[in-house]
């Protein structure tokens, strides 16, 4: 009799089968109750000693477990069923002594759920098609440095003109640059959690840069929204109530999909009527 | 333990190609009529792997059972939305009704 080294992981039980290739019946009784699998095969010919990790129930590891014979791998296969083999060889302590592989079969195997994991990302933007950046139309606004009147663009649209879902991820600069003699410096603001940053001047021309990503549907738009604020001239240069500064609005993409294409420069007055 | 009733067999599709890596129990499937191919890794190829044409549901769950360590008492419930994301992917189809 040879004893195979090394203590079992898990709670064990030794039960003898026929050597004869196990029916579908004995293969079941071993997954129910280890006790019941005792029982029913001892009264086979030509015994088999197996040590099984116990199904449902623990056992006594350090009476059962060295109390086994050696066993060919072609046994435990027939035994098992090549099915249940693969599934719980991974929880399988082997042990080679004398050029065959002893293995204990435990159910320790933790459970996760099955997933279906798709093998390629989705099409990037920049595969998808055109994606067009466009200020809308000026429509009213109100600057709220001074509460003054005047027209403008709401914000950006950013249009996917593809059929398919496009996620944009959009950095750049809007500058807003006097066409006149201006009395007020303008930077752009737009509601929390705003995609702008910083805002800076280089006399009456501004630049406020910005970070966007996000995901437009098929065919669809997203609006993103921004704001206008003045800060007036004081002393000569303060503004007079029939003065009408003029603005252009342009935006500098520095980092885009090479498919999107900017927006066309749009117009911004400030009036002072009020 | 709490095996549904409905004794549902099913099989692969028949439209699909396999790739297979048994050292890491991982299967890639393709479906002639889909634009990518899917993985299916860990408890996901084990079932896979049970999906014979013969199996109905609830001998695949036994055998899950049997194997697997559900602390959590979800395997039945993930184990039957599993299948339908593959029926409805086509990767599996019924092979038909075990009669009970």
């Amino acid at each position: 009799m040879q004893k195979v080294a090394g203590a079992p992981r898990a709670a064990a039980h030794s039960v003898q089968v026929c050597s004869a290739p196990a029916t579908a019946t004995a293969l079941t009784q071993v997954r129910g109750s280890c006790g019941k699998i005792k029982q029913n095969l001892t009264k086979s010919c030509n015994p088999i000693d197996l040590t099984f990790g116990c199904v449902g129930k623990s056992g006594n590891v350090a009476t059962n477990a060295l109390n086994t014979h050696p066993v060919s791998e072609a046994a435990v296969e027939n035994f098992l069923g090549a099915q249940l083999s693969e599934v719980l060889n991974a929880e399988v302590t082997s042990s080679e002594e004398g050029g065959f592989s002893r293995r204990r079969v435990v159910k320790g195997v933790a459970w996760s759920v099955p997933v279906i994991v798709t093998a390629i990302a989705a099409p990037a933007a920049a595969a998808s098609g055109v994606t067009e950046v466009y200020f809308p139309v000026p429509a009213a606004i109100t600057l709220s440095g001074g509460n003054r009147p005047g027209t403008g663009p709401s914000g950006f649209t950013i249009k996917n003109t593809t059929g398919a879902q496009v996620t944009v991820s959009l950095s750049g600069s809007i500058i807003v640059t006097p066409t006149n003699a201006v009395h007020s410096t303008i930077a752009i603001t737009a509601p929390a959690p705003s995609i702008f940053s910083t805002t800076t001047f280089n006399g009456k021309i501004s630049t406020t840069t910005f970070t966007y990503a996000g995901v437009v549907p098929a065919g669809g738009t997203i609006h993103v929204p921004f704001g206008f604020r003045n800060t007036e001239d004081t002393g000569s240069n303060k503004p007079k109530k029939t003065d009408v500064d003029e603005y252009s609005l342009s935006m500098v993409l520095s980092n885009k999909p090479l498919s999107i294409t900017g927006p066309t420069p749009s117009s911004l007055i400030v009036k002072y009527q009020v | 333990m709490i095996i549904s009733s409905t004794p549902v067999v099913w099989r692969h599709g028949a439209y699909l190609a396999q790739v297979r890596t048994r050292s890491t129990n991982r299967v890639a499937l393709l479906h002639l009529d889909a634009s990518q191919p899917v993985v299916l890794e860990g408890t996901a190829s084990t079932i896979w792997d049970l999906i014979d044409g013969r199996r109905t549901e609830q001998a695949i769950l036994l055998s899950l059972q049997a194997s697997f360590e559900d602390q959590a008492g979800q395997m039945q419930s993930q184990v039957e939305a599993f299948l339908a994301s593959l029926a409805a992917q086509q990767l599996i189809e019924p092979a038909g009704v075990a009669s009970q």
